[in-house]
């Protein structure tokens, strides 16, 4: 077998992990699982969605706000486990009735594996329907990095960047 | 439509029962009336100054439903005028924000500068024959631009009183924002729609202390803390006590919760401002109790004390509006405590704001409810604690009514609705507009 195959192997058995970590995780959010969700988020997390507006060509890098500017998240794990804490409370009328999504992840591309680390690109689209006539539709680019552990991966990294400027929804209170 | 329509309008807001009637969030007629009428002639905001450092700088807002285009000229002034090029009505700059020495009109190339004038077409001496008065064909100006504070508001009514005259007392609301720091705005506005009547938002932004320990129980209970050096957030109950509000003429008004301030998270450095003599100075004895306040603008400016933003909400048709964020930090605190000011800000308001998320699920469903015509025979009660607001003038702050929780500061905003939408002009509003006394 030649090393160019071994290292293909290699490769397909990384992307088939992570694929199935990602499609399990999306299953977690899409199931209401919220505290298993928080599970996977590493105690070092940086959930990030930075707002982003209408640029001229040539002012591309001020598309997006940059980190310690204006976010739609802007979160660590301590935050997240109140935003899932937030949820149970019996009083979250953003979710209560509950939201309900499909969480895709797509064109998945590992892009850097070192010191444990696995660092990814993918697209995502998130469909939310509420009540009866609610329909939204998030999609963008996620960079995440993962760790590896004993127990499996947990998420260091989400950085979430949405295709959109003005969103068309009442609020977000979905995971991504 | 004449006036006596416009005072049937009026009348759907009942001075003696608080209740104002549901068509007014609904009805598309009288939303075309609050566009001439309210839009049209009041002040309203367009952005902060910090936003506009370099000569050339442009933001691209909204002034009601107008886009405008605000720029900053080379003597340090800011020019402002309705984005649409004069040929066909195109936006000559559809970018929110950049640098730019004229501006293009992508349809035929008419070309405008930072001033609006226009400086140049294709075509001009061949195919126009050098007739077209360039000088009659600027993009329109708006009336009058003025700052407060650094934030820049403009007019497109010629006979708008002066800004001063237009914020008049709310404008010792606004220092008690501004005194608190060096504030500028922080880049990269949230902007998100919902489909909900702009005054849902104003009213909630004036004054509702009531929802707020019921509609963000859940932020509450969670453990959510909003910035600003807040050990917590408000009781889980609301209290009569423990505050004031204000209303002033032409619709501004505010609540202001006190704090304790043996309460204060004296660990975060966010809370620093409200132990510094010289803040404390500015501030005075009473503003300087102040936790936070929320704070309307008439019509359409959501001002927040405690984690510092505006936002202002844009009317985009009787059940759509888009709201944008703009959050405010204190440039002279060292850069990690920004990052933590910043962060603070982007947990609690926004879509996924902790606090906001609800608000957008309750004021879809207050909008949905106006629209239908059995239920528009059932008017909204905004009657709390009517008849028992004494207003005080004490010297201490302009005129204020020492309760927190009430309704007062709500259905004055629908007072002054009222009043905008009966009178006819500025001088007829000027001479009809009531000033907050006795009790109400």
């Amino acid at each position: 077998m030649s090393a160019a195959a071994i290292d293909l192997n290699g490769a397909m058995q990384l992307q088939y992990e992570i694929e199935q970590f990602l499609y399990r995780e999306a299953a977690l959010l899409d199931e209401r699982r919220f505290t298993e969700w928080l599970d996977l988020l590493d105690p070092e997390l940086e959930y990030w969605m930075p707002v982003r507006s209408t640029r001229s060509m040539g002012d591309e890098a001020n598309e997006f706000a940059k980190l310690g500017e204006g976010a739609f998240y802007d979160d660590d794990k301590a935050s997240m486990e109140q935003r899932v804490r937030k949820l149970y409370t019996g009083f979250a009328w953003a979710e209560d009735p509950p939201s309900r999504t499909r969480h895709n992840v797509l064109n998945v591309r590992i892009t850097d594996r070192s010191d444990g680390l696995v660092t990814l690109e993918c697209n995502f689209l998130v469909v939310r329907t509420r009540l009866a006539n609610d329909n939204d539709m998030w999609s963008g680019l996620r960079r995440d990095v993962l760790r590896e552990g004993a127990g499996g991966y947990t998420i260091v990294k989400r950085h979430l960047f949405l295709d959109h400027v003005s969103l068309d929804s009442k609020n977000l209170s979905s995971f991504f | 439509m004449d006036n006596a329509v416009a005072s049937g309008i009026a009348g759907l807001v009942d001075l003696q029962t608080g209740t104002v009637n549901r068509k007014i969030f609904s009805d598309p007629e009288i939303y075309r009336e609050e566009i001439e009428r309210i839009y049209a002639r009041c002040w309203l905001f367009l952005a902060h100054e910090s936003q506009l450092p370099a000569t050339g700088d442009y933001v691209n807002v909204y002034m009601g439903e107008e886009p405008v285009l605000v720029c900053r000229d080379a003597d340090g002034s800011f020019n402002a005028f309705i984005n649409s090029c004069r040929h066909r009505g195109n936006k000559v700059c559809r970018a929110d924000a950049g640098n730019a020495k004229s501006f293009q009109c992508p349809y035929h190339g008419w070309t405008y500068n930072v001033r609006g004038d226009l400086i140049g077409l294709p075509g001009h001496s061949e195919l126009y024959r050098d007739q077209l008065d360039r000088s009659r064909w600027g993009l329109p100006r708006v009336a009058k631009v003025d700052s407060y504070r650094g934030m820049i508001f403009a007019t497109f009514d010629p006979e708008a009183p002066s800004l001063d005259e237009f914020l008049g007392d709310i404008r010792w609301g606004l220092d008690m924002l501004f005194d608190q720091g060096d504030l500028v705005a922080v880049p990269g506005m949230a902007r998100w729609t919902m489909d909900v009547n702009w005054k849902f938002a104003s009213d909630n932004a004036i004054g509702d202390m009531y929802h707020g320990f019921w509609t963000h129980r859940s932020a509450v209970l969670s453990g959510h803390r909003s910035g600003n050096g807040q050990a917590s957030l408000q009781t889980l109950s609301p209290s009569l006590e423990n505050g004031f509000t204000m209303v002033t003429k032409y619709g501004h008004g505010f609540n202001a919760n006190f704090i304790d301030k043996s309460q204060v998270d004296r660990s975060s450095p966010l809370s620093d401002w409200r132990f510094d003599p010289a803040v404390q100075a500015k501030l005075g004895p009473l503003r300087g109790k102040v936790n936070r306040a929320n704070m309307l603008i008439f019509p359409n400016l959501f001002v927040n004390t405690g984690s510092r933003e505006f936002m202002l909400r844009r009317p985009m048709g009787p059940a759509k509006m888009e709201i944008s964020k703009t959050i405010l930090v204190d440039k002279n605190l060292p850069a990690d405590v920004q990052r933590m000011a910043v962060r603070a800000s982007n947990r609690h308001f926004g879509p996924a704001g902790m606090f906001e998320q609800d608000d957008g699920e309750n004021w879809d469903q207050s909008t949905l409810a106006a629209q239908t015509a059995i239920s528009q025979r059932y008017d909204l009660n905004y009657a709390m604690g009517l008849g028992f607001g004494q207003t005080v003038d004490d010297g201490a702050s302009p005129p204020r009514i020492d309760t927190l929780t009430n309704e007062h500061a709500q259905f004055w905003m629908y007072r002054v609705w009222a009043e905008f939408m009966a009178a006819g002009s500025w001088p007829e509003l000027r001479a009809s507009a009531q000033e907050p006394r006795g009790r109400m």
